[in-house]
């Protein structure tokens, strides 16, 4: 359900060029292009595509809710992305191999999709991807320094017995 | 009621602000003891803006020792990205008590982490962990002591470890957040 492992990624890999080039760039704002909203739908499409594997109903709160004008409210509410760029305060250096979108969101976020997708049997094109480019910029391989089911010691696990300890905690 | 708010970033500056407007007695417990003292010799405040005007909100204690920020809350909230997890949940784990509810927005399945790291180092109590899926502030600090808030977040799904727990869990963090909180089943 995390949003942040699905609009930082593509925002950040997919405008690392201006992020280095210039001075200020606003990922929300001028990094928000048609291209990379479309990526951003279609990573969203793999986490939903995880959920629905594993059981979770709707709501799935996809991001595309967070752009929309109409229909169902995303987590922030009707016109949130508009008063985010407008507050100016997103317009902010992002060092790349250095920032919580990426290793937060990127690595941590995405390698724990990962894992769990693997569980699922969902394959993850863009889940992999990202966290392929994101290895290379940073020359950190996030497999291994990430966030998965394994790393938590809950490898072991199969679907069921996950499930049974998210519901009855640690004994 | 009383709420424990864990760092100084952003996200806590935008928690304790909000929790202490709304009523509620914030203890802030920060890492960096420098920081602690300025914020002590400033009165304790956080001067927070947001589309109605500045207010100054008053917090009851800020500490460096997570002990005494912890002891006594019902909530206690780690708006912290998810690698300063395992560090907090090492800190933690000796200082909570039954009962109590600690709430990670954004989880990225902190709350499991943070439930196994209390149970290895030996605290068995009843203790719920709940995360949801964004951090419920568009918040940036503008000073050391100064947060501008963006917009609150208005629809929060959480889910708790362990699922069982569910329903105090999701009682007590919707006090903190009136309305926003929309239960979504377990941790995953």
């Amino acid at each position: 359900m995390n949003a942040g492992p699905i609009i930082h990624p593509p925002l950040i890999v997919m405008n690392a060029g201006p992020l280095e080039h210039f001075e200020k760039w606003d990922i929300h704002n001028e990094g928000t292009q048609p291209a990379i909203r479309r990526v951003t739908d279609a990573l969203d499409r793999e986490r939903v595509a995880i959920r629905e594997a594993l059981g979770y109903a709707a709501p799935h709160f996809p991001l595309a809710d967070h752009y929309a004008a109409t229909g169902p409210e995303w987590m922030y509410g009707r016109g949130s992305h508009e008063k985010l760029t407008k507050s100016g305060d997103w317009c902010e250096r992002i060092v790349l191999g250095q920032h919580r979108y990426m290793l937060e969101d990127t690595r941590m976020g995405l390698s724990f999709l990962a894992s769990v997708a693997r569980l699922a049997g969902v394959s993850t094109p863009l889940v992999d991807a990202f966290l392929a480019i994101g290895s290379a910029i940073t020359g950190q391989d996030f497999a291994k320094t990430g966030r998965t089911l394994a790393s938590l010691g809950l490898g072991g696990l199969d679907r069921v017995g996950l499930q049974a300890l998210l519901r009855e905690g640690f004994r | 009621m009383r709420i424990a708010v864990l760092c100084g970033g952003n996200g806590s500056f935008a928690a304790a602000g909000d929790f202490a407007l709304a009523g509620h007695q914030v203890r802030m417990w920060r890492r960096d003891r420098d920081a602690v003292a300025d914020h002590c010799a400033a009165g304790s405040t956080i001067q927070l803006k947001d589309f109605r005007g500045q207010h100054t909100a008053s917090l009851e204690q800020v500490t460096g020792e997570i002990g005494a920020a912890v002891a006594g809350a019902e909530l206690v909230l780690c708006p912290t990205p998810a690698f300063a997890q395992a560090d907090i949940a090492e800190r933690l784990a000796p200082h909570l008590a039954e009962g109590q509810v600690v709430f990670v927005p954004p989880g990225t399945f902190g709350s499991v982490l943070l439930g196994r790291t209390v149970w290895q180092s030996g605290n068995h109590a009843r203790l719920a962990f709940a995360e949801t899926s964004t951090l419920p502030w568009l918040a940036r600090k503008h000073g050391p002591h100064e947060v501008q808030i963006s917009a609150r977040g208005k629809h929060l799904p959480t889910g708790v470890f362990p699922l069982a727990l569910a329903d105090h869990a999701l009682e007590v963090i919707g006090r903190a957040f009136p309305g926003a909180i929309e239960p979504c089943g377990d941790a995953l």
